[in-house]
């Protein structure tokens, strides 16, 4: 039994007792944290999710890293269905040949909700966010982002492509599809070695070329010889596919195009691939990136129509005018 | 331009906290089930990267707390309860008792805690955390927490002077 004590002696006897890092290093062994830290790293990509406040240069890294929003517009179409060719190549070149500039009708406004899913959803690491997006032929839109799981709204008004995103693709755009893959992967270069942060995350080349291409895709004044270009320049990429007969995660005809590529900055993680689903005028329906051995990991799916009018409060929120702006409440 | 948070930041976090996080998690968990619920927690961590504070533990324990919520809603009370005080046990440092207390007997005494006391209690004791940092571990207010601590303190104090020491059979006996 033991005698009275006082609180402050119960306290000093408990923090007494606390596991020390040397004990806890017998059962919890650098070794094994290790392990737990790539199980940790093999389910994830790109890097950690950025701040909702960071810069317009951060929103492209991690649009580059697969892990933000990617915007995926055009107008509403019917798919021109099959291409019916046998190589990526062929595919491609016929989807190309289809290819459309955006069209927005005058007092119309393009809006685009993108719901981005992190599987497994009901866990702690799943979750949806969704972004709707208003774009004027103007090139500049209003867009509010909001999470499946916290209150807040970010709207924003801004261009697309950004300044940032522009510097990666080149303008004017080269007349062939080997002359742009080059030229976008040498601004990428270009682009890595003058933003060291990005250094955290360096693309392999094929991802660059597919990313941009999804970028520019978004972009309501891409005209249809770019898109086209473009879309022929995937088929240049290593370890390229393409299903001609594919359906989009929301079950609409699509041609997929699919490219395997490793994270460098964590060569042991398994591949991933990385998918854009077009619909037959080769604009994106949908992007995803899996793991190795078909584990689904992250999806933007996209909604497409015209409307009328911008939301009263989105406007009130952000303004109307040229001048980007941000505001999370 | 606020340097953008990069897999290196994700690691630094990772090497910095984890001892601490299985130390919370291995408490409530039993040796064999920690790994998983730690990855579960870091990767919540990675999610939520642009929420994480200046000093991530708190936020890192009480999204660990809700995983073990989870992980325990299928399961007995008393499952849990057992496998909680085998944890305890196994974590205590053996050499640092005081002349006042000894291992035995302060194990015996956070047994007899009610729950809540013995959480605040670890909380603060031995994951070094203030009452504030607790709270949000807790999701309750600072005062709440205040007030839920001192009367932690107070049974603490009650139990060790009542304490009977617990055998490690019985620890092992109620963890199985």
């Amino acid at each position: 039994m033991t005698t009275h004590l006082s609180e402050d002696t119960a306290m000093r006897a408990l923090e007494a007792a606390r596991p020390i890092p040397e004990s806890v290093d017998e059962v919890w062994s650098p070794t094994r944290a290790d392990r737990v830290l790539h199980a940790v790293l093999d389910q994830t990509t790109g890097s950690p999710r950025p701040s909702r406040q960071v810069s317009r240069r951060w929103a492209l890294v991690a649009a580059v890293a697969g892990i933000a929003t990617i915007g995926l517009i055009g107008q509403a179409v019917i798919p021109s269905g099959s291409v019916g060719s046998a190589t990526p190549a062929q595919a491609l070149d016929n989807l190309a040949s289809h290819a459309v500039a955006i069209t927005i009708p005058d007092g119309k406004f393009l809006k685009v909700v993108t719901t981005h899913t992190i599987e497994p959803t009901g866990t702690m690491i799943g979750g949806s966010s969704q972004d709707t997006t208003w774009y004027a032929d103007d090139g500049w839109c209003w867009s509010t982002t909001s999470l499946s799981d916290a209150p807040e709204v970010t709207y924003r008004r801004d261009t697309w492509p950004t300044a940032e995103f522009a510097a990666l693709l080149p303008q004017p755009m080269p007349d062939d599809p080997a002359s742009l893959v080059d030229a976008i992967n040498q601004r990428a270069a270009d682009y890595v070695a003058t933003h060291p942060p990005k250094a955290n995350f360096v693309p392999p080349p094929s991802l660059w070329v597919a990313l941009v291409a999804d970028g520019a895709f978004k972009d309501v004044r891409t005209s249809a010889a770019d898109r086209a270009l473009l879309i022929r320049s995937l088929a240049l990429l290593p370890n390229v596919t393409v299903d001609e007969h594919a359906v989009d995660p929301r079950g609409r005809p699509a041609v997929e195009v699919a490219v395997k590529y490793s994270d460098p900055h964590f060569p042991d993680a398994p591949q991933r691939e990385y998918r854009l689903f077009l619909d037959g005028d080769g604009l994106v329906l949908a992007s995803q990136i899996r793991m190795s051995g078909g584990k689904y990991y992250q999806s933007w799916i996209t909604e497409r129509s015209l409307v009328d009018s911008v939301p009263a409060d989105v406007i009130k929120t952000v303004g109307s005018g040229h001048k980007t702006k941000m505001v999370t409440r | 331009m606020e340097h953008p948070p990069g897999p290196d930041d994700f690691r630094r976090l990772f090497h910095e906290t984890n001892r601490r996080v299985y130390a919370f998690v291995r408490r409530y968990a039993t040796e064999s089930d920690c790994d998983d619920l730690i990855a579960e927690v870091y990767l919540a961590a990675w999610r939520h990267f642009d929420q994480l504070p200046a000093e991530p533990l708190p936020w890192l324990l009480g999204t660990a707390r809700k995983v073990l919520a989870n992980h325990w809603r299928s399961r007995g009370r008393r499952q849990r309860l057992a496998v909680e005080m085998a944890g305890i046990s196994q974590l205590a440092t053996a050499d640092c008792a005081t002349q006042a207390v000894d291992r035995a007997d302060l194990v015996a005494a956070l047994r007899r805690l009610r729950e809540e006391d013995r959480e605040i209690l670890l909380l603060v004791g031995w994951d070094g955390l203030d009452s504030t940092q607790a709270a949000q571990v807790l999701h309750c207010s600072p005062q709440a927490a205040r007030a839920r601590l001192s009367r932690a303190r107070k049974r603490l104090a009650e139990c060790l002077t009542e304490a009977e020491p617990v055998t490690q059979l019985q620890l092992l006996t109620e963890a199985n």
